[in-house]
């Protein structure tokens, strides 16, 4: 039985019990010649209180030590509820710092992504800089090097060819000996006197298959004039 | 004054009830007459400590209650004895009589 259905099992027994004395009360004084309405009224008053009566009865059948042990049943109940709030307060407060300590480290995280980027560029931007000095350098060592103009001097002119013949080809080409810069013919590349493997070798030789063991001037020297060339002599500009 | 009626004795309604019960169940109105008759209506119990005293009984085992009818067609708790109800009548009897015993032997009625 609950605590509840016996309390109120408990304490309609004892009204009903008590309502039973008051009424066997009545009637017995009533059989004496009082009126029903005195006798109910002098009936209760012998009795005496009835809310302290049934109080005592309660306490009696052990009502109070039930109605003690169901406090403590709501004590602790109310007690674990408040310990389960706070529980759940606490674990939210947990969860919020936990968010709020990752987005420091995002941050953080970011902020160090950002400076090693921009040490990277820094040292990227370095060593460009190096490096177009470097080429800087070399490029003005080569300006110091390299020829005026003035000092290649004009093209030759082509010498004109006698009336009838064919137009001469000649090829001149600019050649680099060292630090000598000079226009030469292209025939003079074979030329005796030559530093051997100096030059190279001529196109005509070069498309004419296994006579290019004899230079062109030796050829010549054997060999008449080409009508092109009716004096046999060489040019050397 | 003439017709005041002494008060019970602490202790001395639980033995009175217990006896009043060895005749048979009996509700809680009934016991208080019955109390006040066999007393040659000298003892007149306080029918406010009455109720609590039979839910005290019943409690320790002493008595069980049931809802029965009573002479006046009215619905009545009746109170038996138990077992256990009886093995206490006779020790607090037995305790009784050795005390009332001891009173009369100081007042020097006791038969000496």
């Amino acid at each position: 039985m609950s605590a509840r259905a016996w309390r109120r099992d408990d304490e309609v027994e004892i009204d009903l019990e008590l309502e039973f004395h008051v009424a066997e009360a009545t009637d017995e004084l009533v059989a004496q010649g009082v009126p029903r309405e005195v006798a109910r009224e002098r009936a209760l008053a012998k009795l005496g209180n009835v809310s302290r009566i049934r109080a005592e009865c309660r306490r009696a059948r052990g009502g109070d030590e039930i109605m003690v042990v169901r406090l403590q049943w709501c004590a602790i109940a109310l007690l674990a509820l408040a310990l389960g709030i706070l529980g759940l307060h606490w674990n939210a407060q947990r969860k919020e710092h936990e968010l709020e300590l990752a987005y420091l480290r995002v941050e953080l995280a970011s902020e160090r992504l950002a400076a090693s980027e921009r040490e990277l560029a820094v040292r990227t931007a370095a060593r460009l800089l190096e490096r177009v000095e470097a080429g800087a350098g070399v490029l003005g060592r080569l300006v110091e090097r390299a020829p005026s103009p003035s000092d290649i001097g004009p093209a030759p002119a082509a010498p004109a060819a006698p009336e009838g013949a064919l137009m001469p080809v000649t090829v001149q080409m600019f050649q680099l000996w060292g630090d000598d810069l000079r226009w030469v013919d292209y025939d003079e590349l074979d030329a005796p006197g030559q530093p051997e493997g100096s030059a190279p070798a001529p196109l005509e030789t070069q498309r004419s298959g296994g006579e290019h063991s004899a230079p062109p001037s030796a050829r010549q020297s054997d060999e008449p004039a080409a009508p092109t060339d009716p004096d046999g002599e060489h040019r050397e500009r | 004054m003439a017709d005041r009626k002494p008060e019970l004795l602490p202790g001395t309604l639980d033995l009175l009830v217990l006896r009043t019960l060895q005749a048979g169940p009996q509700h809680g109105f009934g016991i208080a007459r019955e109390i006040q008759r066999r007393s040659g209506e000298v003892l007149a119990v306080e029918e406010g400590s009455l109720y609590p005293a039979l839910h005290r009984l019943e409690r320790r085992g002493s008595i069980e209650a049931e809802w029965g009818t009573s002479d006046s067609n009215r619905k009545a708790r009746f109170y038996s004895l138990t077992r256990a109800g009886r093995t206490e009548l006779r020790r607090q009897t037995e305790e009784w009589m050795r005390l009332s015993g001891a009173v009369q032997s100081v007042l020097g009625l006791g038969a000496s």
